[in-house]
């Protein structure tokens, strides 16, 4: 054991601790702020704040908020302002490595290892995609696999082209966003599964094929599949095809994302990792503050105590008694 | 044209044990590793299990290498700092009949001299396992897991820090005798040397046949496993193998906890016909997801990561029962060609006490003298994760890189993915930095840490994004740079 005075730890204390600086966690921090909690402190791991908005640089967020049709990015802003006007404490490219029933935290950063003592704690870190390997989609390992949202940041964030011929498996409105983003920036081939099940094979460079044998051979260069439900490729009528180079990048997005707890394996107390797990199942749609803030303004009139929340929406009603053994930590999230 | 005395083709556990064993002599070693980093094939995928030496058949082959590599392992991890856990395992008998199943492998396991077996009862095999479902169980407690990848590129590495020269992603093209040279043709240039040792696994049979016309035929087949979130490491304590399947030559499924704490449901047995077919199947992992529940009754559904598959390298049709020996020899008609055929399970045990048995053919071809300046203790990477507040503090402080946390789900640090692309055999894909420091191997499956690595590739490797690649030489990760990035 390690004594503890041997650590050089930096102290804190705050009323409200926010893991997770996105839509979520801003909303969070800014609701606590406006209902009368004195220090608030986001801790978020990125280097930037608004999570994952900064990479959704499609329009449509802030509709029901404000009116407007705002960028992801512009929606971020909007709230990182509102945070910095009310003094709200960011910590930024840190992350929490454990916290504990008593509220500790303990998160690093390059200037090191911090223990940040709150009153109340807001999980709001927000969700991680599906794998394939999550849903079960056999088949080879090749390069050029990325999940929507991965491919996403590669392209808005970094400039990088995944592929130039695109698979995409899913409709949803990722899989739209990201076929239209990827035909922006110059790609050839987007094929577009309404719903897939199959396995897929890739690869690459030479073929694409299906377990129903459904194959590409080397040279397709457009193909669009028109809209509606189908349960495989053959079944899909298809629009038009014309010869390309290959299929290098298999995007796929699966609607049901998962809710993402820091370190779960090694940290977070058993009791709450049973939380957040049946919630994770239950959040399907990645962006929305409301709930949020209507949750944190009940919260913080009762004083932080969680079991007297009383919220209009089935959803979240249906979560909250089970978080009811786990005095003032709280769960900001997204919902549909 | 690059001259040596010893050439290895093929980079896995086998030529990377055999590389570090020839390290410790004054000779010119060269391996040659088609992948983009060594363990590229079965020796990565694969149960990583250090097998006790119970299920070959006693005088084989397979049965003295295993209990012998078996005893040397924990001096090696002690030297080269790969992780090692004696956890041991259970054999499961589910009925009275496969009880005889335990009594003969015990009794096999008595006449190759493996310590310590006692068949239980299936509530005292409860007491210690609850979630495990048995009649009775064999007891194997000198059974253990490592990580396979780490083993075979802690070998490497210390080989490589010892002078031994690995060229990887040089396939070896052609091979013939000349006087008493042979000439190595790669799409890396030509070389010569004296002995050449054939451990090119599944690609064994190729390599013999640009010599000589070879007596034995390959058959793949297939092993397909499941790999479960942390979140279930608790479910068991040991491994989980039920009655080897006979007719096959196989283990059978078992259940294999991690030194990480994700669990391993595999492999699955399936004979195929070409050698590259790694793919996953929809009806084996159901399958495996079967076999193991009727072990684990409680085995949840929705906890799978990731599923892989390895190929064994097999010299036995199904038809004729799928087992047979390896084949470790010197080939009659070229003198100074050394053979490794066959090296499936438990080739992973048997790596170390195969190397030391070629050095003792090598030491009948060129003279070996020990070199003074061989350094047996490899530095070992430690990871952030595992070390005390104090020691991630001392660190942070002296490198911020320590403080910046790049894989959230396995709390891999920047510093630590640098120290990993660093790595002396020069192996730089994604996948080579996720076996030697986890980045990528958690829940997420590297959908938060891909995009930091990347960064990370171009600003401290100058590494092109058009050249950076998953795993091997074809395996790009990306087209390039998006519209109006591009540099031409």
């Amino acid at each position: 054991m390690v004594k503890p005075e041997v650590i050089k730890v930096i102290d804190y204390m705050v009323d409200v601790a926010i893991i997770g600086g996105g839509p979520a966690g801003l909303a969070a921090a800014v609701s606590a702020h406006e209902h009368g909690a004195k220090s608030v402190l986001v801790i978020d791991r990125n280097s930037w704040l608004g999570g994952i908005l900064p990479q959704c640089i499609h329009d449509g967020f802030g509709v029901e908020e404000t009116g407007a049709s705002m960028t992801g990015p512009e929606y971020a802003e909007m709230y990182i302002e509102m945070a910095e006007k009310q003094g709200i404490d960011i910590m930024k490219e840190t992350m929490v490595l454990q916290f504990d029933k008593k509220r500790e935290i303990v998160a690093v950063n390059k200037k090191g290892l911090h223990k940040i003592k709150a009153s109340a704690i807001v999980l709001a870190m927000g969700c991680r995609e599906k794998t394939r390997w999550n849903v079960m989609i056999p088949g080879d390992r090749p390069s050029g696999i990325y999940t929507a949202g991965v491919a996403q940041a590669f392209i808005n964030l970094y400039n990088i082209m995944p592929g130039r011929n695109v698979i995409i498996l899913g409709s949803g409105d990722v899989g739209l966003i990201m076929a239209r983003r990827l035909k922006f920036e110059g790609a050839f081939l987007i094929i577009v599964c309404p719903d897939f099940t199959g396995a897929f094979t890739a690869v690459t460079p030479t073929s694409f094929r299906t377990e129903n044998n459904f194959s590409f051979g080397t040279g397709f260069e457009l193909l669009t599949l028109a809209s509606g439900h189908s349960p495989s490729f053959t079944s899909t009528e298809v629009v038009s095809i014309r010869l390309g180079s290959r299929a290098s990048l298999l995007a796929y997005s699966i609607p049901l994302l998962h809710l993402f707890p820091p370190t779960i394996s090694n940290c977070i107390p058993s009791v709450l990792t049973s939380i957040l797990q049946p919630i994770g199942q239950m959040i399907q749609v990645i962006f929305l503050s409301a709930i949020t803030k209507h949750y944190l303004q009940v919260l913080c009139r009762r004083r932080y105590i969680m079991w007297n929340i009383n919220i209009n929406s089935n959803h979240i009603s249906r979560i909250y008694p089970r978080q009811s053994f786990l005095q003032n930590f709280f769960i900001a999230c997204n919902h549909m | 044209m690059k001259n040596f005395q010893v050439a290895v083709i093929g980079g896995g556990v086998i030529g990377s044990a055999i590389a570090r064993e020839l390290s410790k002599y004054k000779l010119d070693v060269a391996i040659f590793e088609m992948g983009s980093d060594v363990a590229s094939g079965a020796s990565k995928a694969n149960s990583g299990v250090i097998h006790s030496g119970i299920n070959s058949p006693t005088s084989s082959l397979k049965a003295r290498f295993c209990v012998e590599g078996n005893k040397m392992f924990q001096s090696l991890a002690n030297e080269l700092g790969f992780p090692l856990q004696w956890v041991g395992k259970y054999v499961i008998a589910k009925n009275e009949e496969e009880v005889r199943d335990l009594e003969r492998l015990k009794k096999v396991c008595m006449n190759n001299n493996v310590p310590g077996l006692e068949i239980k009862n299936g509530p005292d095999v409860k007491k210690k396992e609850p979630n495990v479902s048995c009649f009775k169980a064999l007891w194997v407690p000198t059974a253990g897991i490592t990580l396979p990848y780490e083993f075979t590129i802690a070998l490497a590495e210390n080989a490589a820090e010892n002078n031994v020269r690995f060229f990887l992603e040089t396939k070896v093209t052609d091979l013939k005798k000349q006087k008493n040279l042979f000439l190595i043709k790669t799409n890396n240039g030509d070389f010569q040397a004296e002995v050449v040792i054939n451990a090119a696994g599944l690609n064994c049979r190729e390599v013999v046949s640009m010599i000589e016309e070879p007596d034995f035929q390959v058959y793949p087949c297939r092993g397909e496993y499941l790999v479960l979130d942390k979140n279930y490491s608790s479910l068991i304590n040991s491994m989980m193998y039920p009655v080897p399947v006979n007719e096959l030559g196989v283990l059978g499924v078992h259940i294999t906890p991690t030194i990480e704490g994700n669990i391993l449901l595999g492999p699955s047995a399936e004979f195929i016909d070409d050698p590259y077919d790694k793919r996953t199947t929809k009806e084996t992992m159901n399958n495996l997801f079967q076999e193991a529940k009727e072990i684990i009754p409680s085995l949840p559904d929705k906890a799978v990561i990731n599923a892989y598959s390895g190929i064994r390298c097999k010299l036995s049709p199904p038809e004729s029962g799928g087992w047979a020996d390896y084949r470790i020899e010197e080939s009659k008609n070229v003198p100074g060609f050394i053979n490794l055929l066959g090296i499936e399970s438990p080739g992973l045990t048997a790596a170390p006490a195969i190397a030391k048995e070629i050095i003792k053919m090598i030491s009948h071809l060129i003279e070996l003298k020990k070199k003074n300046s061989f350094k047996s203790r490899r530095h070992r990477r430690k990871r952030f994760s595992e070390m005390s507040a104090e020691e991630q503090s001392n660190l942070i402080k002296k490198d911020e890189r320590w403080g910046r946390i790049v894989c959230r789900c396995e709390h891999v640090t920047e510093a630590e993915v640098i120290e990993a692309l660093s790595n002396p055999l020069g192996a730089r894909v994604l996948s080579s930095v996720k076996y030697r420091c986890r980045a990528g191997m958690g829940r997420c499956q590297g959908g938060f840490c891909t995009q930091h690595i990347v960064r990370i590739m171009e600003e401290h490797f100058n590494m092109d994004v058009a050249d950076m690649r998953l795993k091997s030489p074809n395996s790009n990760l990306f087209y390039g740079k998006t519209r109006g990035n591009q540099s031409d």
